[in-house]
């Protein structure tokens, strides 16, 4: 058998009435407006595309946006008639029973005025691992006060 | 064994079709409806002859051809009569990708010449018979064919297209056209081997 045998292969005919309905199609397919439909490798394009764009403006915003630095928190002003005065340190030691017969006459409260941090302190921060602990136990007594007795009970 | 050019379907080189001229094809484009019919019978047989030989003799081979004919309607507007492609061959181009892409749908295989192909002439029953066994092995042998070496192979052996008419038909590269042929005949070549010995 040589290829040439190969040309002897039976190709098949159309049928007689190929044509015409063949031709009725081509005039179904040419007058029906054709649907527009997405190929499936554009479909992925536009999405990733559009992924892209979404992905690019985000970032712009991101990046020219200027940064605002939060603003420390207000420091609670501390309650005017809560004085850290000697006296009312030794009636928070002794107890209100003996305050209260040594209270002298009325001192003005002094304003509590506390270090706030600089940011362009020259100071070094200081070591985070001594005194870290230290700073977080610290507590804000509670305090009443009485209306004249110029002196507070804090219970710690 | 020696060629039956006048038994209709029966193997040989497909006739090269005469081409339509200028001003059907004008008409096609108006979707004139004489003018399509005569396009559709001056190409059904090449159409029929390479589809069926890409994807084996059946009823999808009219589906296909069907289809094929639909795209070029839709396609005339952008043919160009006056460039290097012929109707026929632009039209196979259409027809290889078509059967390409049925293949690759429905993975057909051949459908067998015994299935399809009741005895086509009055030839003596032994001289029949030994014919079928014949054209069944190309079948085979073609049915292990990669699809694009099969494509070239058809056009190249049942269609006489030249090695460039080939490479535009198919959107490749002349030297892929080339080395695509090589294989597909040496496969063949080896393939066949055993029923000659046979």
């Amino acid at each position: 058998m040589t290829l040439q045998d190969w040309k002897q292969w039976p190709a098949q005919d159309p049928p007689a009435d190929f044509a015409e309905r063949t031709v009725e199609a081509m005039l179904r397919a040419s007058a029906s407006p054709r649907p527009r439909r997405l190929d499936r490798k554009w479909a992925f394009g536009l999405a990733f595309a559009a992924t892209l764009a979404a992905a690019g403006a985000w970032a712009a915003v991101e990046l020219t946006r200027p940064r605002v630095t939060s603003p420390l928190p207000a420091t609670p002003p501390a309650p005017a008639a809560c004085a850290q005065t000697p006296e009312a340190t030794a009636a928070r030691v002794a107890g209100p029973a003996v305050v209260a017969s040594s209270a002298p006459s009325v001192v003005p409260p002094a304003p509590i005025v506390r270090p706030r941090p600089s940011a362009t302190a020259s100071a070094p921060p200081p070591a985070p691992s001594a005194s870290a602990p230290e700073i977080r136990n610290i507590r804000t007594p509670r305090c009443e006060c009485a209306p004249n007795a110029g002196f507070c009970t804090c219970v710690d | 064994m020696a060629a039956a050019p006048d038994t209709p379907g029966l193997g040989v080189v497909a006739p090269r079709p005469e081409e339509i001229d200028a001003a059907t094809l004008e008409a096609c484009r108006k979707r004139d409806r004489a003018s399509l019919q005569r396009f559709v019978l001056t190409y059904q047989r090449t159409v029929f002859a390479f589809l069926s030989r890409m994807l084996g003799h059946g009823p999808h081979v009219e589906d296909v051809a069907q289809e094929v004919f639909v795209k070029a309607c839709g396609g005339l507007p952008r043919f160009d009569p006056s460039g290097p492609a012929r109707v026929s061959t632009w039209l196979l181009g259409i027809a290889s990708h078509a059967a390409i892409d049925h293949r690759r749908r429905n993975r057909r295989k051949l459908v067998s010449l015994e299935e399809v192909a009741p005895g086509v002439d009055a030839r003596t029953p032994e001289l029949e018979q030994q014919r079928r066994e014949l054209l069944g092995a190309f079948e085979r042998a073609a049915s292990r064919l990669d699809d694009d070496q099969r494509a070239v192979f058809v056009l190249a052996e049942f269609h006489e297209l030249g090695m460039a008419e080939i490479a535009r038909t198919l959107g490749v590269p002349e030297n892929t056209v080339k080395t695509r042929l090589f294989r597909a005949r040496e496969r063949m070549r080896a393939m066949l081997e055993g029923v000659r010995e046979e």
